[in-house]
C-alpha cells in the first residue's frame, strides 16, 4: 500500500513540476510559432519567384535561380543562420537576432519551395497554356487564374511536407539566443536535472505538427472536387 | 473573305511541315483539311491560330493581317486578330479547377471585360444550345469526352469569333457522337454564319461536315474542291487510295 501511495505522491509532484514549467514553455511556443508563420508567409511566394527563375527564358536567371538553389540546399540551415548573424556584421551588415532568423529561414525554404513549384509548374499540360492564348489571357492571367491553382493542387503533399519539417526546424534559431520552445525546455532541463521538459517539448511539436497535418489535410480535401 | 492563307510555310528545324499553302474561307463555309498524320494539317491550322509562326506567307483573318509574307504584326495586333479565331483542340484543354460555367466565363469577364450576369446569360444561352445546361456547375472531369467538347465548342463561341478551328474533332468520340458533332458543326456555320475550318483524317467526317475539302499531303495541298464533287470523282486515284485505306 505504501508503494501505491507513494506513487501518488511522485504522481502529483511531477504534474506540479510540469505545470510549473508550463509559461516558460508557452512562450517558447509563441516565438517558435512566429518563426514559423513568418517564415511560411514569406518562403511561399518567394517561393513561386524561384520557381519561375528556374523555368525563365533568360538564360541569366535560369542560372543565377539553380545557383541559389545550389547554395541554399547544399548547406546546413544552421550553418546560414550562424552566416547571416555572427558572419555579415564583418564585413558591416548587421541584422537583429530575429531578422536574422526570419532571413535565413525565408531564403532557405524559398529553395525548397521553388523546387516543388517548380516541378509542378512543369507538370501542367502545354495544351493549358494554349486554350488560355486562345482565349486572349495575358501571360500574367494565365499564371495567376490558370496554371497556378492547379500548381498549388497537385503540389499540396509536398508543400505539407516541408511545412511540417518547418516546425521542428524552428528548434535551430536557439544557436542565435533564442528561446524557442526546444531552448525553453533544455534550460529547464539543465537546472532540474531532469529531461521531464523536453518530453513535454516533445509533446508540444506533436501536438504543433498534428494540428498542422490536419489544416493540410483539409486543404487537400478543399482540392480534391476535380481529377 | 473571312480568312486568307496565302503561300504559307513552316519549317521545323530539318523538316518542311507546310509547304506554300494557299486557301480562303467565305463566311459561313466549312471548309477541311484532310490527310493522314503527318501530312501537316495540324501544323497548318497552328499557324492559322498564331500559336506557330509560319517562316513565309500571308495570313489575313476578316481583313487584319497576322502575318504578311513571312512578317509578323506586333503582338498587340496579333492578339486582336487571334480574338477573332476561336478554337477547339483535339483534347479540348478545359480548365480542370474550374466548372462548366467558369470555363466559358473566364475570358469573357476578366479579358474582355464583360458584365458578370451578361456573361453568365450568355454562357448559359449557348449550354442550352448545345444540351449542357444541367451540367453548368459540373466540373470537366465529370463529362464524357463529348460533352467536353461541346463545352470548349461554347467557350470558344462566347467570344464571337469570326472563324473557328477544330483539330480532329472526331478522334475522342464514338461514332454515333461524330454525328452530333457533325449537325453541332453545320448548325454553327449556319445560325452564327461562323466560317469553320476543321481539320481531321476522319474522310467520312468531312464528307458529311464540309462544304469544300483540301486534300494535303506531305505539307502540301495536293487536291482541293466542293465536297460532293471531290469525294466522287472516281478517275482521282490519290482521293480513291485514302478513302479505301
Amino acid at each position: 500500500m505504501g508503494t501505491i501511495s507513494e506513487l501518488m505522491g511522485n504522481t502529483v509532484e511531477l504534474l506540479n513540476y510540469v505545470l510549473a514549467l508550463l509559461p516558460a514553455l508557452m512562450s517558447g511556443v509563441v516565438i517558435t510559432l512566429k518563426v514559423f508563420a513568418f517564415t511560411l508567409v514569406l518562403s511561399i511566394p518567394m517561393g513561386i519567384l524561384v520557381a519561375l527563375g528556374r523555368l525563365s527564358r533568360l538564360r541569366i536567371i535560369r542560372r543565377l535561380a539553380q545557383l541559389y538553389i545550389w547554395v541554399v540546399r547544399g548547406t546546413p540551415l544552421l550553418l546560414q543562420l550562424i552566416f547571416i548573424f555572427f558572419g555579415l556584421p564583418m564585413i558591416g551588415i548587421v541584422f537583429s537576432r530575429f531578422n536574422s532568423v526570419m532571413i535565413a529561414f525565408s531564403l532557405n525554404y524559398a529553395a525548397y519551395y521553388g523546387e516543388i513549384f517548380r516541378g509542378g509548374i512543369a507538370s501542367i499540360d502545354r495544351g493549358q497554356y494554349e486554350a488560355a492564348e486562345m482565349l486572349g489571357m495575358s501571360k500574367r492571367q494565365t499564371f495567376l487564374r490558370v496554371i497556378l491553382p492547379q500548381v498549388i493542387k497537385r503540389t499540396l503533399p509536398a508543400v505539407a511536407n516541408e511545412v511540417i519539417t518547418l516546425v521542428k526546424d524552428t528548434s535551430l534559431v536557439y544557436i542565435l539566443g533564442l528561446s524557442e520552445l526546444l531552448r525553453a525546455a533544455k534550460i529547464a532541463a539543465n537546472r532540474d536535472v531532469t529531461l521531464a521538459p523536453l518530453v513535454v517539448a516533445g509533446v508540444f511539436y506533436l501536438i504543433l505538427t498534428g494540428v498542422f497535418t490536419k489544416v493540410l489535410q483539409q486543404m487537400e480535401e478543399r482540392y480534391a472536387y476535380y481529377e | 473573305m473571312v480568312l486568307q492563307v496565302k503561300g504559307i510555310t513552316k519549317r521545323f528545324k530539318t523538316q518542311i511541315a507546310v509547304k506554300d499553302l494557299s486557301f480562303s474561307l467565305a463566311e459561313g463555309e466549312i471548309l477541311a483539311l484532310i490527310g493522314k498524320s503527318g501530312a501537316g494539317k495540324t501544323t497548318a491550322l497552328r499557324c492559322i491560330c498564331g500559336l506557330e509562326r509560319v517562316d513565309e506567307g500571308t495570313i489575313v483573318v476578316d481583313g487584319l493581317p497576322l502575318c504578311t509574307e513571312g512578317i509578323y504584326v506586333d503582338q498587340k495586333e496579333v492578339r486582336k486578330v487571334r480574338q477573332k479565331v476561336g478554337m477547339v483542340f483535339q483534347n479540348f484543354n478545359l480548365f480542370p479547377h474550374l466548372s462548366v460555367l467558369e470555363n466559358i466565363m473566364e475570358s469573357p469577364v476578366r479579358v474582355y471585360g464583360m458584365d458578370k450576369e451578361e456573361a453568365k446569360a450568355k454562357a448559359m444561352d449557348f449550354l442550352r444550345k448545345l444540351d449542357l445546361a444541367e451540367k453548368a456547375e459540373a466540373y470537366p472531369h465529370e463529362l464524357s469526352g463529348g460533352q467536353k467538347q461541346r463545352v470548349a465548342i461554347a467557350r470558344a463561341c462566347v467570344l464571337e469569333p469570326k472563324v473557328i478551328c477544330f483539330d480532329e474533332p472526331t478522334s475522342a468520340l464514338d461514332p454515333q457522337l461524330s454525328e452530333e458533332i457533325a449537325y453541332v458543326i453545320k448548325d454553327l456555320a449556319k445560325d452564327r454564319n461562323l466560317s469553320v475550318l476543321i481539320i481531321t483524317h476522319d474522310m467520312n467526317f468531312a464528307k458529311r461536315t464540309a462544304d469544300r475539302v483540301i486534300f494535303m499531303e506531305n505539307g502540301e495541298a495536293v487536291e482541293e474542291g466542293r465536297t460532293e464533287t471531290l469525294f466522287e470523282d472516281i478517275s482521282n486515284e490519290r482521293i480513291q487510295k485514302f478513302m479505301s485505306n
